[in-house]
């Protein structure tokens, strides 16, 4: 999962960057309402983390934007306003949750996992695909009644697989939801990891292969 | 119950009362005196008549049909008409009396005087008869003999009966009192109505004045339906609403930016140590430096509120004399090379040796605050005016983007230009703090543009 944040204080952009970063999410940040303007429109992203009070474009007027552009990516908005009419104006100008500060680093992960949920049109914490069960809020994946043991960031690209689960997931797709940095059009980092996805779901030698190459356009995580 | 209302209606009715009533009382008196007057005028008419009864001489000119004055004689005649005459001779023994008279007799009245004398005689029975006293002993060519004198009446006392004029002036007294009873409910009504319709403006101002509360300050009382009378409350009224709304604005956007400023450090702290204990194998130093730098920042705050506090309660001053252009070295110092890189500089204007009798440790921050703004916020490559003397001093640098709407916030605690507060090293306490300084002082710190420049002045009250 892509994620956008935008906050004006460093360090808890920093802080909240590497907790998202740790929770295998890809991010991109800025402290500046005009670039998180331009980065939203610009980018693919599921989810937004917002706060209001930003330098250059207010997090509202960002917000108003990209709902007028027909931006949908749900928005949180993070923020120190916490009165109702400010609560009110933000979830009228367009936000899908609101959080804020101070906040818990657990609920502000979990608000943004269901977000990013939501924007699959899944409502459950766990996704199933034949014998593979995710649990997305313990971020954990069995094949059966085997535990996958998974990193970070395996674990992020089995999941936008199984929330995509049945369609056609294109590399270009996996490198802008799963990675962090550039990935170079050369670059078989998507290969190498669908690879030791696979390796990690073959739990036995009868296990049925679940992600499947559709040659020329992408992969597909699905029942055999 | 003290009300307004209430108590003028009383009072109202009671003035309307006593009004009426003297109304009442000075129309029965005139229309009694009136009446009275009448019957006084018809004795007189009737002594003629009497005159000439008693006066055998005359008899004989008596008009065969009765006129006006022979009316009169026809009552004398007449029993129960309610007209008599008796006469008295010089003993008091009655010598004639009226036909009309029957067998009653009058009271005498008393020797009459040569003069007529009217009366009222109130009769044993309980009539009451008003009465004309005149004396008829004729004044003789020649002196009277005795017989004369004794024969002649010497007093008469024409009278008629006052039923009548009772009868009518119960009758009028009556009407008094009917039209008094509607008076009283008519005008108690009209009076009532009246003073609700008066009063209104006075009713909806003290229930818009109910309404008023402290989400609703921005409402204020309509001027242009006041009436004269309560047009000085009602700007007042809306004077202080304003003042009030002014206030409740600037606690709450008070309250709203220590919100932030509280707010995201202890989010940055909450967020580090969140993720220190989910990730412990992955903390950093870097981690534990933030928070020790965000735990500073807050402490910082913290005194700087603190100080805002103190300052606000007027705190106990300890005056020495200063020497101000030392003081204002010491205090440019740190903000000199900041400055210098942004080409200002500070240009001086003030006695060598001017000193001030004033506490320097709480006129310190005044000019470190000022200076600090000055040397930071000034455009570069402007210089930074500063004029002292015994009276006070004033700083002005290039306003830059502040416009009067700023100038009139900048002393507002917790306020900032930037709406977005990103710069950490700032609270928007420095100015409070040093307006706070100055009115502890015995000064008073304004700020205003003037052209084109950003100045403040620090005058001593």
């Amino acid at each position: 999962m892509r994620l956008l944040l935008a906050e004006d204080s460093e360090r808890l952009r920093q802080t909240l960057a590497t907790a998202f970063r740790r929770s295998g999410y890809a991010l991109d940040e800025t402290g500046n309402g005009t670039d998180a303007l331009w980065m939203a429109k610009e980018g693919t992203y599921d989810a937004i983390i917002l706060d209001i009070m930003l330098p250059g474009l207010d997090g509202l007027a960002v917000l108003d934007d990209l709902r007028k552009s027909e931006v949908a990516t749900p928005v949180l908005l993070l923020t120190a306003r916490d009165s109702v009419p400010d609560r009110v104006l933000g979830l009228q100008t367009g936000a899908d949750d609101y959080l804020p500060k101070p906040f818990a680093l657990e609920e502000l992960l979990a608000r943004v996992q269901a977000l990013c949920r939501r924007n699959y049109g899944k409502r459950s914490s766990t996704l199933t695909v034949a014998d593979l069960v995710l649990d997305t809020n313990a971020r954990t994946a069995r094949r059966g009644e085997v535990s996958l043991d998974l990193t970070a960031r395996e674990y992020a690209l089995l999941e936008y697989l199984a929330l995509r689960a049945g369609e056609v997931v294109t590399r270009t797709e996996i490198e802008a939801h799963i990675y962090d940095e550039l990935v170079s059009p050369l670059s078989n980092v998507v290969d190498s990891a669908i690879c030791t996805l696979r390796g990690k779901l073959a739990v036995s030698p009868n296990s049925a292969p679940l992600i499947h190459t559709r040659r020329g356009q992408g992969y597909l995580l699905g029942a055999p | 119950m003290k009300s307004i209302r209430s108590s003028l209606l009383i009072r109202l009715s009671l003035v309307m009362g006593v009004l009426f009533i003297a109304s009442g009382a000075a129309i029965y008196s005139v229309v009694r005196a009136g009446m009275i007057g009448n019957v006084d005028d018809q004795l007189r008419l009737a002594s003629i008549g009497a005159r000439e009864f008693l006066t055998p001489d005359r008899k004989a000119q008596r008009p065969a049909k009765p006129d006006k004055v022979g009316k009169r004689w026809t009552e004398f005649e007449q029993e129960g008409s309610g007209l008599y005459f008796q006469a008295w001779d010089a003993q008091g023994e009655v010598v004639a009396k009226s036909e009309s008279l029957g067998d009653g007799v009058l009271p005498n009245p008393g020797r009459a005087e040569k003069a007529e004398r009217f009366l009222t005689l109130d009769l044993p029975e309980g009539r009451q008869l008003r009465a004309v006293q005149f004396a008829i002993n004729p004044q003789l060519k020649r002196p009277a003999s005795d017989v004369e004198r004794a024969e002649k009446p010497r007093s008469v006392l024409v009278a008629r009966e006052l039923d009548e004029v009772h009868r009518t002036l119960s009758l009028l007294l009556g009407g008094i009192t009917t039209c008094g009873v509607f008076v009283a409910i008519g005008g108690w009504l009209m009076i009532s109505r009246g003073l609700r319709l008066g009063l209104e403006p006075l009713s909806l101002l003290g229930e818009k004045a109910a309404t008023i509360h402290t989400e609703s300050l921005a409402s204020r009382f309509d001027e242009s339906v006041l009436p004269d009378e309560l047009l000085p409350i009602g700007r007042r009224l809306n004077d202080l609403m304003a003042r009030l709304e002014q206030g409740f604005d600037r606690e709450r956007r008070f309250s709203a930016d220590l919100a932030h400023e509280m707010r995201t450090p202890i989010a940055e702290l909450q967020a580090v140590a969140e993720t220190a204990l989910r990730w412990p194998d992955q903390a950093t130093a870097a981690d534990f430096q933030g928070v020790l730098e965000t735990s500073r920042r807050m402490q910082s705050l913290v005194e700087k509120l603190l100080a805002l506090a103190r300052w606000e309660s007027q705190p106990a001053v300890e005056a020495s004399d200063v020497l101000i252009p030392e003081l204002i070295q010491d205090c440019w110092a740190p903000f000199e090379k900041l400055a210098a890189a942004r080409n200002v500089s500070l240009q001086r204007s003030l006695p060598p040796d001017l000193v001030w009798h004033t506490d320097a440790g709480m006129l310190r921050p005044i000019l470190e605050n000022l200076l600090s703004n000055a040397a930071e916020y000034a455009p570069d490559g402007d210089s930074i005016r500063l004029v002292a003397d015994a009276g006070g001093l004033s700083l002005s640098n290039l306003a830059g983007r502040l416009g009067p709407e700023q100038v009139a916030l900048l002393f507002d605690r917790c306020w900032r230009l930037d709406p977005s507060r990103s710069d950490s090293s700032h609270f928007g306490l420095g100015l409070p703090l040093a307006k706070a300084c100055a009115g502890a002082l015995g000064y008073e710190l304004t700020a205003g543009l003037e052209g084109g420049r950003l100045r403040f002045d620090l005058k001593r009250n």
